[in-house]
């Protein structure tokens, strides 16, 4: 076209978005007041979670010696499977409903997005596991609230999410989503679930610091690593 | 008008784009362009390429070939996202938020000015002012459908990109639908629609897809209404025969 020129992007549009934490603490702010209105997650999730532990300790017997070996592993399993299924029903139900594009035609960070996402679940998963603890130790008998437990638990719980929210993702957008998700998260999550009930065991057993403290490095430093690079990569992921 | 002040500055250029999916192809080299307060119609039947190429223009698919630039820049940039406005197929909202909270949450994350007073202008301007506190999942599909227009229109984008906005609007609504969507008049649009009165009713200039080509593009190929009904029913209902 003879003449035309390009229009430029507005200055004054790009200087009054969000900052990438603002657009974290909204988007963290929706999933709070969707989730605190639906209850769509925390509670079957929860129940999802004691009916595991409670199923496992009737199908195993656990009395006596064996209790304090299995009990972490169990423990861990509730919660990784738990976290599965948030994570699976969080994105799916976005998706489904079609408010999920809604976010990726909005001028948002999508490692914004990525966080805000994994954030959500980590809460989530936390308070599951402050009402697991207290059944975990009466089912087993076992000291449940022992400190170390409360820097595990966030630790191990982090790795679940850090790479289940890209998974989750990845796995929305198949037709078999909650048979994908699982299949393509666990093998990842191998190292995490060692480390955590390793850690976990290490500290109901009475270790030393220095006992466990490898095992807490393993889970740091997978944390560390699959947060930022999920971050990265999430938007590659959203492309369709 | 000779000089390059003057003319209007362009929004949106596409050169030879294409979309595939495996062997099927959406979108056919497609090239147009659209200036500062063109309003845009694209017709065409089921599966002409009209959502494919509204939904290049969102950043949401990336070409199989050929390029798309919002303002000079690819559209998937967040600083493009801010300037414009979109309503889908799907209406973006969280069922169970309010209208309201919906609208707040969008108007922030665009960093919308005066933000109360733009959300109440908006549900005023769709006729939900009545529905602002209640959840949107008790909303039916029309009200919805306000409420996705008054979403897209919110931060007052510099473009709007409709993918069939009369979807569940009764006759009435259907009616008011320019002054839903372009409050100011002066709005930069592409809408694609089925519907040919809606469209002509909404439009400044017209394009016809067909196969997910460029059969006919008003601008070019002259721009009389009936010359437009005429393509219309030699493209999309005769399937080009």
């Amino acid at each position: 076209m003879a003449g035309a020129r390009t229009g430029t992007v507005s200055a004054e549009a790009e200087r009054s978005l969000p900052s990438f934490a603002f657009q974290v603490w909204i988007l963290l702010g929706k999933e709070a007041a969707i989730e605190l209105r639906s209850k769509e997650l925390l509670l079957p999730v929860v129940v999802f979670a004691i009916v595991a532990l409670v199923s496992f300790h009737f199908a195993f017997d656990l009395r006596g010696d064996v209790s304090p070996l299995v009990a972490p592993g169990i423990l861990w399993i509730a919660i990784f499977f738990s976290g599965m299924l948030a994570l699976g029903r969080s994105l799916g139900r976005e998706t489904e409903r079609g408010s999920w594009e809604g976010m990726l035609v909005a001028p948002l960070d999508r490692g914004a997005l990525y966080l805000s996402k994994a954030l959500a679940t980590f809460l989530l998963l936390t308070v599951l596991e402050a009402v697991l603890l207290p059944v975990g130790a009466l089912f087993f008998r076992l000291p449940f609230l022992v400190p170390g437990l409360f820097l595990v638990l966030p630790l191990g719980t982090l790795g679940v999410t850090s790479v289940g929210t890209l998974f989750a993702l990845m796995a929305a957008n198949t037709r078999a989503r909650e048979a994908m998700l699982p299949i393509l998260l666990l093998p990842l999550l191998v190292p995490v679930m060692v480390a955590s009930v390793k850690a976990t065991g290490g500290f109901i057993d009475g270790l030393s610091w220095g006992e466990v403290q490898p095992w807490i490095g393993v889970l740091v430093a997978f944390d560390l690593i699959f947060l930022t690079l999920s971050t990265l990569l999430f938007d590659t992921v959203t492309e369709e | 008008m000779t000089s390059a002040q003057a003319s209007p500055a362009t929004i949106v250029e596409a050169k030879g784009l294409t979309k595939a999916y495996g062997r099927t192809y959406a979108l056919q080299d497609v090239s147009f362009s659209v200036t500062q307060g063109e309003r845009v119609v694209l017709l065409g039947a089921n599966g002409a390429g009209k959502t494919t190429l509204l939904r290049l223009l969102a950043g949401l698919l990336r070409p199989t070939e050929g390029s798309v630039l919002l303002w000079g820049t690819p559209p998937w940039h967040a600083r493009c996202r801010a300037q414009v406005g979109v309503t889908s197929h799907a209406s973006y909202h969280y069922e169970e938020l309010t209208a309201w909270e919906n609208l707040r949450l969008f108007g922030r994350l665009y960093g919308a000015s005066n933000l109360e007073t733009a959300i109440e202008r908006a549900l005023e301007r769709v006729g939900l002012a009545a529905q602002a506190r209640e959840p949107v999942r008790t909303l039916s599909r029309g009200m919805q459908q306000r409420l996705a227009i008054a979403r897209a229109t919110l931060h007052r984008p510099a473009l709007l990109l409709l993918d069939e906005p009369e979807t569940g609007l009764d006759a009435a609504a259907q009616g008011d639908l320019a002054t839903f969507l372009f409050p100011n008049g002066e709005e930069t649009a592409v809408i694609a629609t089925h519907s040919l009165s809606l469209g002509l009713t909404l439009g400044r200039r017209w394009v016809i897809l067909s196969g997910g080509r460029v059969q006919y593009d008003s601008q070019t190929d002259g721009e009389d209404q009936a010359r437009v009904e005429k393509n219309y029913q030699m493209y999309v209902v005769h399937g080009g025969r």
